[in-house]
């Protein structure tokens, strides 16, 4: 049993070159010219491309068995390096070398054609990856089954959610025996129950000796199913390694590339921010200095550019003050994963026009559906009555820790003066319905079953019959 | 060595002929699905145009075929003429497109793309079946009988689509990145109509294109199939022997050039 074995995939320093056309007919042009340059005797034509270097010199290993993240911003490499091995892009440099079948749900419906039917296209794929025409319709009936979309499976896939599409292609490119299982960014589609059915396929694919390259912009998942991870960079491997420092080391690259951002938007302070109709770029720039109340090196404006990018889908209010920037820090840095009860300090930079009384200030977590799982405003914290003044730029800090379920979450905020008297209504200043995005991880030591989870006090007791 | 070689795609089109068919199969249901006539239109359809074509050149121009022979001899050639000018252009027809409009099978898995333009040939040749079909029916209600040389039909036919399935590589390759020649092939298979000798015997055309017109490569296949199945005669084995060397040539340097291109496909589509 413990002979060494090749391993599934062995990638030997595989570089990956995209030359960028202007249009398509010049690639056939510069074939051309770089056949015939040596013929016609005209030497350095300029070229009509533009190199790409989309990977450099990448070499690992996958064992059978093994599971691996992979992770990187977007840009960093990934998609190329799983094309590269699913064999659907040839490297420019180095050597695969792969054994057995290699499956891959690349994006979504990974090789389905739109215009055939579920069960078509089931049949078909499973003979693209190898298997014949009979044994493919030995298995249809497991993948039917595992997939679960009924009557869809004789309709047109063109015709399906995208949660049914990854329903049907998972279920396909694990039922064929694969020895490596590639899954890009898919997953996260399915609906709760569906992702639980997966997993569990997963853990038993790999008990069975398959190796999965698994790709996620979700740290949490990538800790739950891989032990190991490697991180890529600009075409790269940045780091390799255990799985919870390779995805510490890629949270604080994300965190790097913001505070770049910020940084960047500091020296051209001027041209950078844009507020639109509210003329107030000159004060903001004073903003840092007054109130950096956490850490040494953050800014209150970091992850500006994502808030105004976020927030600009629906925000409403007649703006007497402004929502300048949402922040959740966790250790003093802004962060967008979370563990189950992270402390973190939510803060709202807000920017007053006029003075204003009777300001109530709220915060909503939501799921992605538009659950509101959590509320909290500024009158339940026993603030009323404050008079903000005009001119001035204020922070709301929360501190709370983070005891949600894991998932993604959207935090909205918004400010308004409640009604006064009778007949009154609510008057908003600033509503933005989508002000940041987070995400909470699995709890390690068990799941929470249900949206939030409150500090409670426990107490057992034995109870004597007598008392009953 | 060559991942892309001339000899791999020989190879998996033999691998890979249960997917073929299913490519096949699903290729000529998805033509009938949903109408009511079904696979009667596969009969029907080709029937409707010979018998536009009958009336326009017999009835109208009152085209007779050579100097004899009356309006039912002229349907019988001229259907030899269209049906394989049919098979040729239905395919070459598809072929720029057939990697275009499958996208997902270039970039998302490892599709023996070689495939695609083959079973577009296939469900010609399906087409090309019924019209022979066809024929024979049309000879026997005509001659009572079919001559014994149409056991040579198939060897006919087998230079042709060797040609046609090079072509159909070189088109599918070449339009990946040349989006005009899906254009460019709808109307070159229209003037092929009019130039090969469908509506005529390669005999009647002009002394000046008498020369030209066994440059293009359905006369021979035309007026072979005509000799065989219609009038009788041995195919001419020397032309036969010729036209089968000139389509190795096109079918190899067609697959070869798709090979050469298709590293490209999943970076430009």
């Amino acid at each position: 049993m413990n002979v060494p074995m090749t391993p599934p995939i062995r990638l030997d320093a595989i570089s990956k070159c995209y030359r960028i056309f202007q249009n398509p007919q010049d690639r056939v042009k510069q074939a051309l010219v770089d056949r015939f340059q040596g013929v016609l005797g005209r030497k350095n034509a300029s070229p009509l491309y533009r190199e790409h270097w989309a990977l450099r010199d990448v070499s690992f290993e996958l064992q059978a068995g093994e599971a691996v993240g992979i992770l990187g911003r977007n840009g960093a490499g990934k998609s190329t390096l799983l094309q590269i091995i699913a064999g659907t892009l040839e490297p420019t440099a180095g050597t695969v070398q792969t054994k057995g079948r290699i499956t891959a749900l690349l994006e979504l419906g990974s090789g389905f054609n739109p215009e055939f039917t579920g069960r078509e296209n089931v049949i078909l794929n499973a003979q693209i990856l190898g298997l014949s025409r009979e044994d493919a319709l030995s298995r249809f009936d497991d993948i039917a089954a595992f997939a679960d979309i009924g009557d869809f499976i004789d309709q047109p896939v063109k015709t399906y959610s995208s949660g049914m599409m990854m329903r049907l292609a998972f279920a396909v490119q694990t039922a064929v025996d694969p020895m490596v299982l590639i899954i890009d960014e898919a997953l996260s589609v399915g609906d709760m129950f569906f992702q639980a059915k997966c997993m569990n396929r997963i853990n038993k694919l790999l008990d069975s000796g398959v190796a999965l390259l698994f790709v996620s912009h979700d740290i949490g998942v990538v800790r739950q199913i891989c032990k190991r991870a490697i991180l890529f960079e600009a075409g790269k491997i940045r780091s390799v390694g255990g799985t919870h420092s390779v995805t510490d080391a890629y949270t604080k690259l994300v965190l790097e590339g913001y505070n770049a951002l910020a940084s960047a938007q500091k020296i051209h302070g001027d041209d950078g921010l844009n507020y639109g109709t509210v003329g107030i770029t000159e004060k903001s720039k004073n903003i840092q200095p007054n109130f950096d109340q956490t850490g040494t090196n953050t800014s209150l404006m970091i992850g500006y550019e994502d808030f105004e990018k976020i927030s600009a889908f629906n925000r409403t209010g007649n703006f007497d003050a402004k929502i300048l920037n949402v922040q959740v820090l966790k250790c003093g840095s802004p962060a967008i994963h979370f563990d189950f009860d992270d402390e973190v300090v939510i803060k709202v930079i807000i920017h007053f026009l006029k003075d204003l009384e009777n300001l109530n200030l709220g915060i909503q977590f939501r799921t992605p559906i538009g659950t509101n799982v959590c509320f909290f405003d500024t009158r339940l914290q026993g603030e009323f009555g404050r008079r903000y003044e005009g001119g001035q730029t204020y922070v709301f800090s929360w501190g709370l820790n983070l005891r949600l379920q894991h998932g993604n979450y959207l935090l909205s905020c918004g400010m308004s003066h409640p009604p006064i008297g009778d007949g009154c209504d609510w008057r908003f200043v600033d509503v933005v319905s989508a002000a940041y995005q987070f995400s909470v991880a699995p709890r390690s030591g068990g799941m929470i079953d249900g949206f939030f989870a409150p500090k409670a006090k426990l107490l057992i007791t034995a109870v004597e019959p007598a008392l009953l | 060595m060559n991942k892309y070689s001339i000899n791999s795609a020989i190879f998996s089109l033999y691998t890979n002929r249960s997917l073929l068919r299913s490519l096949v199969i699903r290729d000529i249901e998805m033509r009938y699905r949903g109408t009511t006539l079904g696979f009667l239109w596969a009969v029907f359809y080709p029937l409707m145009m010979l018998a536009v074509y009958a009336f326009v050149f017999g009835g109208v121009f009152n085209a007779r075929w050579g100097s004899s022979g009356g309006m039912k001899d002229f349907v019988l050639m001229l259907y030899c003429g269209l049906t394989v000018h049919a098979v040729f252009s239905e395919t070459l027809t598809r072929s720029p497109s057939a990697i275009l409009l499958n996208p997902s099978y270039v970039k998302k898995v490892v599709f023996p793309l070689e495939l695609l333009p083959i079973s577009h040939l296939a469900s010609a040749i399906f087409n090309t079946l019924i019209g022979l079909g066809l024929l024979c029916v049309f000879l026997l209600i005509q001659h009572q009988s079919i001559p014994l040389t149409a056991l040579c039909v198939p060897l006919v036919f087998f230079p042709l689509l060797l040609l046609t399935a090079g072509l159909a590589w070189f088109f599918a390759a070449i339009g990946v990145f040349f989006r005009d020649v899906g254009q460019m092939i709808g109307l070159a298979m229209s003037v092929l109509l009019f130039l090969s000798p469908v509506f005529y015997p390669a005999s009647s055309a002009p002394a000046l294109a008498q020369k030209l017109i066994y440059l293009n490569p359905l006369t021979y296949p035309i007026e072979e199939l005509r000799a065989v199945l219609i009038l009788g005669n041995q195919p001419d084995w020397r032309h036969l022997l010729a036209y089968l060397g000139v389509s190795i040539v096109v079918a190899i340097g067609g697959l070869w050039i798709f090979q050469k291109f298709r590293p490209a496909f999943a970076e430009v589509i």
